[in-house]
């Protein structure tokens, strides 16, 4: 049985404490949740092959600034231009091919779609629980919300 | 010194390999944006070695790599992708790439995947 917080607590951990030199503390909101709000900025994927779901990750705009100025080596971010976009797609990407991996090596074969980024106010709700974790740091709070299924046989 | 072509849809991506090569001393003479971009800039410019992206639109880094090997068998590509499973790699390798650098990528791995490859 996959165990959906180890694998996003170690993939955050390689993302935002291997790679940006962050030192993070992650927890999980035990009930999980079926509706996100947010009202800073997000990025979602979808998780499609042998198991299918969606990976959503939100934070505030100050907490995506100092993200993005990490990823670009310190450069300081006053507006969240178009580099900025890219680099957010980019943290997407990295940490739901980061999950990909991690359950390859489990055997699960999975592929991911573009990311998609939302700004401002947005509820998403679903039929369905994410599990819920939060990874603070010295830049903020990084939730990621994930809802992961074995996919339908019928093909 | 080698002149490099990068390939990758993402802006933040191209600015930041770009940014590596400049500071390893390479010359980064083109950016292409998809697959289609690389075989045509690719003939344009001739360059050394090509960093290639797999995850693109229009057509994929695997592939671009396979087009531009019928170009030029001999040319020198190092597959990056975020993606780290063991089929990606294998289909880089069996489609031309040289090597593999998994993203995100530390500067150090990135210029000695270049040195590796143009030294080969
Ligand atoms: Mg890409």
């Amino acid at each position: 049985m996959l165990n959906e917080y180890d694998v996003i607590s170690k993939v955050g951990q390689n993302v935002l404490a291997g790679y940006l030199g962050l030192i993070v503390e992650t927890s999980e909101l035990q009930q999980g949740a079926n509706s996100i709000e947010s009202n800073g900025v997000g990025v979602a994927l979808q998780i499609i092959g042998q198991m299918e779901g969606q990976f959503i990750s939100t934070m505030s705009t100050a907490t995506v600034k100092e993200l993005v100025s990490r990823m670009m080596g310190g450069y300081e971010v006053q507006q969240l231009d178009e580099m900025c976009w890219s680099a957010f797609q980019e943290f997407g990407n990295w940490f739901v091919s980061g999950i990909a991996t991690e359950l390859a090596s489990q055997g699960i074969q999975v592929n991911i779609t573009q990311p998609l980024l939302h700004e401002g106010d947005v509820t998403y709700h679903s039929i369905n629980n994410y599990t819920v974790v939060t990874m603070t740091s010295e830049i903020g709070k990084i939730d990621v919300y994930m809802q992961l299924e074995e996919a339908q046989t019928t093909k | 010194m080698a002149k490099i072509m990068v390939v990758d849809d993402a802006a933040f991506m191209r600015k930041m390999i770009k940014e590596i090569l400049t500071e390893g001393g390479h010359e980064v003479v083109a950016e292409a944006a998809n697959g289609e971009e690389a075989i045509s800039f690719y003939k344009s410019c001739n360059p050394d070695l090509i960093t290639m992206d797999i995850t693109m639109p229009e057509m994929d880094g695997i592939a671009a790599v396979k087009a531009i090997k019928q170009l030029n068998s001999e040319v020198k590509v190092i597959m990056c992708s975020a993606m780290g499973q063991q089929g990606m790699v294998l289909d880089a390798i069996t489609a031309g790439a040289k090597d593999f650098v998994v993203k995100p990528f530390q500067k150090d791995r990135v210029l000695e995947a270049v040195r590796k490859v143009l030294s080969a």
